[in-house]
């Protein structure tokens, strides 16, 4: 694998580097190489969603038992998380939520456009510290300092995984 | 059958082991907790509907020396039926 579509191993480096020790997530084309470099770790759990916001309600409890989550998900599904959001506001728990983007670029399904074109207005609605990513280079780095905000600074961080980065992986062959 | 939220949590807590930890769905659940005897190990929930059983999955996943027979309770009720209607009780 080249060194531009490896970068999903990148986000499981900083994992372990993070002891992140539960995931999140329900099945995604963005998401699928690093959830099967979870679900082959021993030392995490994976946990599978049968809606994004649940995930939410995981981290806080994993938090409250001493252990660090993060949750993944697409950008449609921030909008299923909203009030479940209102758990880490007020409890001031920590929430690492990696988002890949639909309907921001050569998207071929209208429907992702609706939630796709508000990510950035909802997080920042919602309190959330952003982490925009766009190049495979800037992965790592802002890996790295999303997970510092969330559990060093015990905010909602999103990192935002632009579609031009997950498209050269899912749509080009 | 009418159920009796308040004496059904008491009934649940009687015997109550001192590690037990507990998560009520939110709402009037919240309260019957709270009236059965308030405890460092209750994380009482006010809002955010639908998380208490995934709350205490993420618990009991980090803390899996306490996982059985711990409970994490989610129990909405009908008002005007006083029918359990959704969530019944979960235990982890």
């Amino acid at each position: 694998m080249t060194e531009q579509a490896d970068w999903p191993d990148r986000l499981y480096d900083t994992f372990k580097r993070a002891d992140i020790r539960q995931v999140a997530y329900v099945p995604d084309a963005g998401h699928a190489r690093l959830i099967d470099r979870c679900r082959a770790d021993p030392q995490i759990r994976d946990v599978v969603l049968t809606t994004e916001e649940e995930g939410v309600a995981l981290a806080g409890g994993a938090w409250l038992g001493g252990e660090r989550a993060a949750l993944l998900m697409q950008s449609s599904g921030l909008g299923n998380c909203v009030n479940m959001l209102s758990l880490a506001r007020i409890c001031r728990f920590p929430l690492l939520m990696l988002i890949t983007m639909r309907g921001e670029w050569e998207e071929f399904n209208p429907w992702q456009q609706p939630m796709g074109s508000i990510i950035d207005d909802v997080l920042k609605l919602c309190e959330a510290e952003i982490y925009r990513v766009r190049t495979p280079e800037e992965v790592a780095g802002a890996a790295e300092r999303a997970v510092r905000c969330a559990f060093g600074d015990e905010r909602i961080t999103a990192l935002v995984l632009s579609q031009q980065l997950i498209g050269k992986k899912v749509w080009t062959k | 059958m009418k159920l009796e939220r308040r004496a059904a949590m008491a009934t649940l807590l009687a015997d109550r082991a001192d590690e037990l930890l507990v998560v009520p769905g939110l709402g009037s659940t919240t309260w019957d907790l709270v009236a059965a005897g308030d405890n460092d190990r209750n994380f009482y929930l006010w809002g955010a509907m639908g998380g208490a059983a995934m709350i205490g999955l993420g618990l009991a996943l980090a803390q899996p020396a306490h996982q059985r027979p711990h409970v994490a309770a989610q129990l909405h009720v009908d008002p005007g039926r006083g029918l359990v209607e959704e969530e019944n009780l979960r235990f982890m």
